[in-house]
């Protein structure tokens, strides 16, 4: 099966800061993903790998270079159109979660489908049915404050999955949980990705995570040292 | 001014000013001691200029509406001053012939004159003038132009006395000299020359009953000196020269005297002068005589009784109560004294003493009395400036105090405010705070670096909130300009330094106690949970260690022997041990220990509810029994909460219940109490009796439902969610996200939200039910008949003058195109003494008998609140039955007591056992006896049927005697009753067609030589009206002040969000928050938060006006409850767009937010 690729880029440079205090963040990065592949991104603190992330899901802006994103060059969207572009085509998920505390976890997980236009009976059962498919059922009426963070990080999956997007980016999913959480997500993580046929890109420092990947590619100072497929 | 809320400003500035230093002094001590703390404190502010500009800012409000209110008071103060000096010159004190205020005109002598002279060198320092003066009021003519002035006043000066009281400056600048005034020749004020549009050499006539006369006119004077008259148009003849013309040769008018000092400054030599004159003009025996009518038991116990400072004597001025202590202390001599002498020759002293004497129903006595008043000196001596200066500043303090009132409203708003700005600055530092607790701050430690920053920005507030105090009263001043402002009377923006001090401090004052107050609110960690909701503050009590709060107790006892004993294991430098063992004795220090460790033995059972209630209990038993509204309504309010808090504490120990019950309990206090303020206030009467309240009722109440439907909101916060999620669920989705989270973040954060909530529902509660109540008002000008009686005018003519038939006299001299008259009433005024003969209880009291002519009974369309449906069933038949029966008669409305707080104290006669609120054919005929005012010795006592009471509006333009009951009756009254007919001087003409405002002046001008006097009645209605629109707008930009704190509330809010959520906006860009959505969402949370406060106070307002219309409509007939809805959506939509346009900018910066940025892991 020759599977098309879904993000990809050539030559991606990425400088930080003003004249005075430059950081060269990425220095010419050449990636191609596969829809439905599961890539980790991984190196040491400080080599680039979230900046990769922002550049290519497009939250942050680029110095030189593109990133083609299902054929199209996402230098040619505006904000909006990249706004709505995030909206339906993109989750994200964060080390620190990110729900809106003075929301419950079912209103967190509409949020991406109201925002994407989907009439809100229909978000709301969506967002059910998403929390149901992360085990949460039982918490829909929560907010975030009164959830585990194991509990959490699901709800904010729920959240990136829950528009069925084409790519999912993850940074550090499971940086600040503990490793019998961590390995709940990554199983649920790696289940949805094999059924609904989902891109993720994530970053990580454990191995573990990255044991979950098709491929892992290495960082250092800015550029790609090395990527790997990982046999199963 | 001089006096504020009673107490002299002096005082309060010195008071404010002692206590801000001392307070000022106290930081400056603890700053020293604790450095550090100061240094961490203070390096906050430039660390932040923004915001530090911003808290400034947000904590000058109140500052600066207690400077405007000031502000205004001086100005309003300063500018009838003005009119005071400029009106009276050099004049500090007049001497009149006593009996002119008995019988008219009565002259001094030429011998009289000498002999006033004499006395005034012997008797009295200080006077550097005395001039005799002759004074007439004429109709004149310019006989050069045609203009005329119906009230022109003539003064004649005899040029060898003028030492002391000014020269004469002609408008060049040139000095003249009354002796060089020819035989008809005479100089006219600036005034009184435009008003004729003369110039020298012009011919002017006089027209006196004696005839005509005519003058010259020599020159135009400058005004002030010796040519001081004000606003009054004056002409400064010479005296001989006048007394000849006018046949007045040997009389004088009256005496002037001129203090030392000039015009301002002889001020203060006017009592002493006054009494020693008083003292030499009093005759002996008939003081002698008064004083022992006056040494009786019964009136020392009635005096004492009306110094008492209690609710029944709320309308004992603080002046009248000055007056009866001083009546007390010399009665209680029990022998005669110059005191004495000198107050009862003080006619207004002597009068208020009587009135008061009247409540011992004991005619015998007044008649006595008043008997006596004539004889009781010469002359009567008035200190003319010190009055009308004292006048003004009543005028000054009182509008001070009326906007001080409204304005508390704005004042609590703004403390709400630097509340708020404190919890939120807390917040942003919550994370430094708690790692400097975590390397060995203590608790005290935060509260002193917070209160000594706080002291930084209250200072700077303080002092930034009274210039703009300043600035804005000025502005308001210009709308009062407008408003009350005429060609006779200027305002001059003024700012006294007393109110500079006063503001100043109680500004600092109020910022720095809200400061420590909320020091130590936020320094208590907990205050994290008080930020995210009020009610979980409560959950867990403390343990109560009782041995310890006791143990503490009699250590604050004994504060100094504690403080030695600690000291004695401390460490620290003996001095510093001898500074704090001295500071224990300071007095404020140990009684706050005692205070302190009593509150805390007693702390844990206020948790309990119990105290409460038993509190609530008393204070609305005692104001059952006091007849005090006030502090029954508080008791109520204090059961309710008290019973909240008892049911909370029995279900506090159960935690999975107790969050469920606190909210319920929670809901429940804040209907109850908003059930209980928001009810009519004639709810309770049939179960407490009628009860007295102030104006404080007013802001209490306000406060009280504000606070409690505030309360009651924000804890069913999910019933607006559900409400919101039902009407946006039919939206377009995208929208839907953003409501959702621009409803659901001001709704979890309880705190601040109900605070900013409360401060627009505050002020808008203020406004609308001033908006409301100011349409009412309007019924005059949609029903003017009901004010005018269908007259359009009315006219008065002076004593002695008559116009005969006024149809007959308009034809004859032709002009009778341009006047068509359709009826011509008469009526004259004739002050009287009348009592209820029904009621045993009544005594004979002020009433004015208004005679009427048969026109007026047959043409006038005044209305009736109350009539006996005997004598008819409409207006036209009751007037019909007084025209066809003189033995009938009328009463105005104000016969009742009205019961206004806000209103002066009503005074003469009164109809006690008939409630103005009965219906309207409830009124039973009754008889009024009645007999002239003066004295009844010689007098007789007539009687007339009342049969109606006179609708509230009817106004009576002509009323010389001042607003004050009066009685009409028929014209046969004049033969019964003064045993002779007497002259009508007032005229009512309703006109066929043409404008009455055009007719005016040209009717005065054709009887200009009778000297008539003409108002246009619509158009005086008009003038009133649009002067009451102008003071509400001045009232309403002041109110409107307490917008802009909440307005500033919602910018201080809306940065802080901004601030918050950096990483929740990053992560709805990244969901796919569009950049405008983002702006959107904060946009509404603004719009969200400012609509509540204003829907709250839109309610609450409507709802308390209602009630107020409620008691009023009982009253006035015809009055309907008219909603303005267009002032209210306007004043709606400027809350709502000011609020729009602060949240703006953070709006603007949180849409800018670069996801990428605040997405980084921390
Ligand atoms: N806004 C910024 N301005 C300047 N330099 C930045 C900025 N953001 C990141 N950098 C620099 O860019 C480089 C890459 O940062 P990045 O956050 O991508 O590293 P990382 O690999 O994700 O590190 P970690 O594993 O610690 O999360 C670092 O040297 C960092 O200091
Ligand atoms: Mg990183």
């Amino acid at each position: 099966m020759t599977k098309e690729i879904i993000v990809e880029t050539k030559g991606l440079h990425k400088i930080y800061g003003s004249e005075s205090l430059r950081v060269h963040a990425l220095k010419g990065i050449d990636l191609e993903i596969k829809t439905g592949e599961m890539v980790a991104v991984m190196g040491p603190s400080g080599c680039g790998k979230t900046t990769l992330l922002n550049c290519l899901s497009g939250l942050d802006s680029i110095n030189e270079g593109d990133v083609i994103i299902d054929n199209r060059p996402i230098s040619s969207l505006n904000d909006n159109q990249m706004s709505e572009f995030r909206a339906k085509f993109m989750g994200f998920i964060f080390q620190t979660y990110n729900l809106l505390s003075v929301l419950t976890a079912q209103e967190n997980v509409e949020m991406p489908l109201l925002v994407s236009g989907v009439k809100s009976s229909l978000a709301a059962e969506m967002a059910k049915n998403q929390l149901q498919e992360v085990g949460l059922l039982d918490w829909i009426d929560h907010k975030p404050d009164q959830l585990s963070g194991g509990q959490r990080q699901r709800v904010a999956i729920a959240r990136a999955l829950v528009n069925k997007p084409a790519i999912i980016w993850a940074d550090e999913p499971t940086g600040n949980l503990d490793s019998s959480n961590e390995k709940e997500i990554m199983d649920l993580m790696a289940r949805l990705n094999s059924e609904h046929n989902q891109t993720v890109v994530l970053v990580t420092h454990s191995d573990l995570v990255a044991s979950y990947a098709h491929r892992i590619i290495t960082m250092n100072d800015g550029v790609i040292v090395s990527s790997e497929n990982i046999k199963k | 001014m001089e006096k504020l809320f009673g107490v002299q400003t002096d005082y309060l500035a010195y008071g404010s000013g002692i206590f801000a230093s001392v307070m000022f002094l106290f930081l400056v001590f603890v700053a020293i001691r604790a450095l550090v703390m100061f240094k961490i404190g203070a390096r906050n502010l430039p660390r932040n200029p923004n915001q530090t500009v911003l808290i400034i800012l947000g904590l000058m409000l109140s500052t600066t509406i207690i400077g405007a209110s000031l502000g205004v008071g001086d100005t309003v103060t300063h500018s009838i001053r003005k009119v005071v000096f400029d009106g009276l010159g050099h004049t500090d004190q007049t001497i009149q012939p006593t009996g002119s205020r008995f019988f008219g005109e009565e002259f001094i002598s030429g011998e009289q004159l000498e002999e006033i002279k004499q006395v005034i060198k012997l008797k009295t320092n200080n006077v550097d003038g005395v001039m005799s003066v002759v004074e007439i009021v004429l109709p004149a003519e310019n006989l050069s132009n045609d203009r005329a002035e119906a009230r022109m006043t003539l003064r004649g000066f005899n040029h060898s006395e003028t030492y002391g009281f000014g020269k004469l400056f002609l408008l060049d600048g040139t000095e003249v000299n009354i002796s060089s005034l020819g035989k008809n020749q005479l100089f006219l004020t600036g005034s009184a020359a435009s008003t004729l549009s003369a110039s020298s050499g012009d011919e002017l006539r006089f027209y006196s009953t004696e005839g005509v006369h005519n003058f010259v006119v020599k020159g135009i004077l400058k005004d002030g000196g010796l040519a001081s008259g004000g606003s009054i148009k004056l002409a400064i003849l010479n005296q001989l020269d006048m007394q000849n013309e006018f046949s007045l040769i040997d009389k004088f008018n009256q005496v002037i005297l001129s203090n030392t000092g000039g015009i301002e400054g002889g001020q203060k030599y006017s009592e002493e002068i006054t009494k020693n004159l008083r003292l030499a003009f009093s005759n002996a025996d008939v003081s002698n005589e008064y004083f022992n009518l006056l040494n009786s038991e019964k009136i020392i116990d009635l005096l004492e009784k009306k110094i008492e400072i209690n609710s029944e004597n709320r309308s004992v001025s603080e002046t009248d109560r000055e007056t009866f202590v001083a009546y007390l202390q010399e009665i209680r001599k029990g022998m005669i004294s110059d005191e004495f002498i000198n107050l009862i020759n003080d006619s207004g002293k002597r009068f208020l003493l009587i009135s008061v004497l009247k409540e011992l129903e004991d005619s015998l006595l007044i008649d006595k009395l008043l008997f006596l008043s004539r004889d009781l000196g010469q002359f009567e001596v008035v200190e003319s400036k010190k009055d009308a200066i004292q006048f003004a500043e009543a005028i000054g303090s009182g509008t001070t105090t009326f906007l001080g009132l409204f304005g508390s409203f704005s004042i609590i708003v703004g403390i709400l405010l630097i509340f708020l700005v404190m919890v939120l600055l807390s917040a942003s530092r919550q994370t430094e705070m708690g790692m400097a607790r975590a390397i060995g701050f203590k608790r005290h430690h935060l509260i002193q670096i917070f209160t000594l920053e706080g002291w930084l920005y209250a200072i700077s507030s303080s002092l930034i909130g009274t210039l703009f105090g300043v600035a804005v009263s000025f502005t308001l001043v210009y709308l009062l300009q407008n408003a009350i402002g005429s060609d006779d009377f200027n305002i001059s923006p003024h700012y006294t330094l007393t109110s500079l001090v006063i503001t100043f401090s109680s500004g600092m004052i109020l910022t720095l106690v809200t400061v420590i107050i909320s020091s130590y609110r936020i320094s208590n960690l907990n205050i994290i949970v008080a930020i995210r909701g009020l009610t979980e503050e409560m959950v867990k009590p403390p343990q109560i260690i009782w041995k310890d709060r006791f143990k503490n107790f009699l250590f604050a006892i004994l504060w100094p022997v504690k403080v030695f004993k600690d000291l004695r294991k401390s460490s620290a430098s003996v001095f510093r041990k001898i500074i704090r063992l001295i500071f224990s004795f300071f007095p404020p220090i140990w009684l706050w220990q005692i205070f302190k460790s009593i509150f805390s033995i007693f702390s844990p059972l206020y948790r309990q509810g119990w105290p409460l209630i038993i509190l609530g209990v008393i204070a609305s038993y005692y104001g059952i029994d006091l007849l005090q509204g006030t502090y029954f309504s508080i008791g109520i309010s204090l059961i309710i909460l008290g019973i909240g808090t008892f049911i909370r504490y029995i279900f506090s120990r159960n935690i999975s219940i107790s969050k469920i019950v606190n909210r319920i309990v929670a809901s429940f206090e804040g209907l109850l109490l908003m059930i209980f303020w928001g009810s009519p206030f004639d709810t309770f009467e049939a179960w407490t009796g009628e009860l007295e309240t102030g104006v404080e009722i007013f802001i209490l109440g306000g406060v009280a439902m504000v606070a409690s439907s505030v309360w009651l909101i924000m804890n069913n916060t999910q019933i607006i969610l559900w409400i919101f999620n039902f009407i946006t669920g039919k939206t377009f989705s995208g929208l839907q996200a953003v409501f959702k989270t621009a409803v659901a973040y001001p709704i979890n954060a309880k705190f601040r939200t109900g605070l900013t909530v409360s401060m627009f529902a505050l002020i808008i509660f203020t406004l609308v039910i001033n908006t409301v109540l100011s349409g009412l008002n309007n019924v005059g000008l949609n029903q003017p008949d009901r004010l005018t009686g269908g007259f359009d005018i009315q006219a008065r003519l002076p004593k002695g003058f008559g116009i005969g038939d006024l149809k007959e006299n308009i034809e004859d001299k032709g002009f009778s195109d341009k006047i068509s008259i359709r009826v011509v009433a008469k009526s004259v005024n004739v002050p009287s003494l009348a009592k209820d003969s029904t009621n045993s209880e009544s005594q004979f009291d002020d009433l004015s008998l208004k005679i009427v002519d048969q026109t007026y009974l047959d043409s006038n369309k005044f209305e009736f609140s109350h009539y006996d449906p005997k004598y008819g069933s409409n207006p036209r038949e009751l007037w019909l039955s007084l025209k066809n029966d003189p033995n009938l008669a009328v009463l105005s409305n104000d016969v009742f007591e009205s019961g206004d707080p806000f209103g002066p104290p009503r005074e003469g006669f009164v109809i006690k056992d008939f409630s103005s609120d009965s219906g309207a054919d409830e009124w039973t005929a009754r008889q009024i006896l009645f007999k002239p005012n003066t004295t009844s010795v010689d007098g007789i006592v007539v009687s007339r049927t009342v049969i109606g009471i006179l609708d509230p509006l009817a106004e009576d333009f002509g009323n010389d005697w001042g607003s004050g009951p009066y009685m009409i009756t028929s014209q046969d009254v004049m033969i019964d009753y003064l045993g002779k007919e007497i002259p009508f001087d007032t005229i009512y003409i309703s006109l066929l067609d043409g404008d009455a405002k055009e007719i005016v002046p040209i009717l005065e001008k054709i009887f200009i030589v009778s000297g008539l006097d003409a108002v246009d009645t619509i158009g005086q209605i008009e003038n009133d009206a649009e002067a009451g629109e102008s003071f509400n707008r001045l009232f309403q930009g002041f109110v409107g002040l307490g917008l802009l704190v909440g307005v500033a509330a919602i910018g201080v809010l809306s940065v802080r969000a901004v601030v918050e959520r950096r990483k929740i906006i990053g992560t709805l860009r990244a969901i796919g928050y569009t950049s405008n959505m983002i702006q959107i969402q904060f946009l509404l949370e603004a719009i969200f938060v400012t609509v509540l406060g204003v829907f709250i106070g839109v309610g609450l307002g409507l709802l308390t006006s209602w009630n107020i219309f409620n008691s009023i409509s009982d009253e006035v007939e015809g009055l309907t409850y008219v909603i303005p809805w267009a002032n209210i959506s306007i004043l709606v939509a400027i809350t709502v767009i000011f609020a729009l346009i602060t949240a703006f900018l953070p709006a603007r910066q949180a849409a800018k937010i670069f996801p990428a940025e605040v997405l980084r892991n921390e």
